[in-house]
């Protein structure tokens, strides 16, 4: 039993490597294997990065187009989600770049918690714009380590940069935001 | 303190940040094989009309006058 076990496991690995060393060649049906494997996973990482489902999808394209366009660059015997997810976090930064720092106040909008009085509306869209001016490096790591509690590991992982260094980061934002809040006169 | 600030600092960005679903609603396979094929090499310009292009304008740089011969054989 544990023998045929680990036999499986060993085909299974061995299939999936040998998807890999096709995508590499620049085979389009194992690139398209790894599209609808890996597609949920790349999609949901950028939308908890740029907080917008349409453009998570248009970044998701543009992460796969990239990752195509490498593939000649890509070891077989690495992981393919966590190159993907490096990428991906990449373009959702590139993206954040483009993003316009100025948010428009709207009594209406949507927000992750229910408010119910203008005072509350009008701190959250302080925090949102203050949170808007800082760089999208920052904005990235604050989010997944902050709103989403994502583990610092998987943070460091997806940047390419040590545990410590997302540490600093999400530091750097907290401080960076504390002072432009003080600056708009709320006390956070 | 510092801790205490930082929760704070962490809840209102968790209430400010507008919520999303992290989950796909849909295949995005088909847009991805729209997009390979617009961008494959076949469908971009080939260097050589880029080439032709570039000695076209140094031509009519260098030499305003010739304009009117292509015009005249256009």
């Amino acid at each position: 039993m544990m023998a045929a076990q680990t036999e499986a496991r060993t085909q299974f690995s061995t299939a999936e490597i040998e998807t890999l060393k096709r995508f590499a060649a620049g085979d389009l049906s194992a690139f398209e294997m790894l599209f609808r494997q890996h597609q949920a996973q790349v999609y949901g990482w950028i939308v908890r990065v740029v907080r917008d489902t349409g453009a998570a999808e248009d970044l998701t394209i543009e992460t796969f187009w990239r990752i195509y366009r490498a593939r000649e660059r890509f070891d077989p015997e690495r992981s393919f989600g966590a190159w993907a997810r490096r990428i991906a976090t990449n373009v959702a930064i590139d993206h954040l770049k483009t993003v316009p720092q100025e948010v428009s106040y709207s009594a209406e909008a949507v927000r992750a918690v229910e408010v119910d009085s203008d005072l509350q509306q009008h701190i959250c869209w302080q925090t949102e714009r203050a949170f808007r001016q800082l760089p999208a490096k920052l904005q990235a790591v604050a989010k997944l380590a902050l709103v989403d509690e994502r583990p610092y590991e998987e943070i460091s992982e997806s940047l390419g940069i040590s545990v410590g260094a997302v540490k600093s980061r999400v530091f750097r934002a907290v401080r960076l935001l504390r002072k432009k809040l003080k600056q708009s006169g709320i006390e956070p | 303190m510092k801790e205490t600030n930082d929760a704070r600092v962490k809840s209102l960005l968790k209430q400010a940040l507008r919520p999303v679903s992290p989950e796909l609603q849909r295949d995005l396979w088909p847009q991805m094989l729209r997009h390979i094929d617009e961008r494959s090499p076949g469908k971009t310009v080939p260097w050589f009309d880029w080439a032709l292009l570039a000695i076209l304008v140094i031509s009519i740089l260098a030499f305003p006058h010739s304009i009117l011969v292509l015009l005249y054989h256009l």
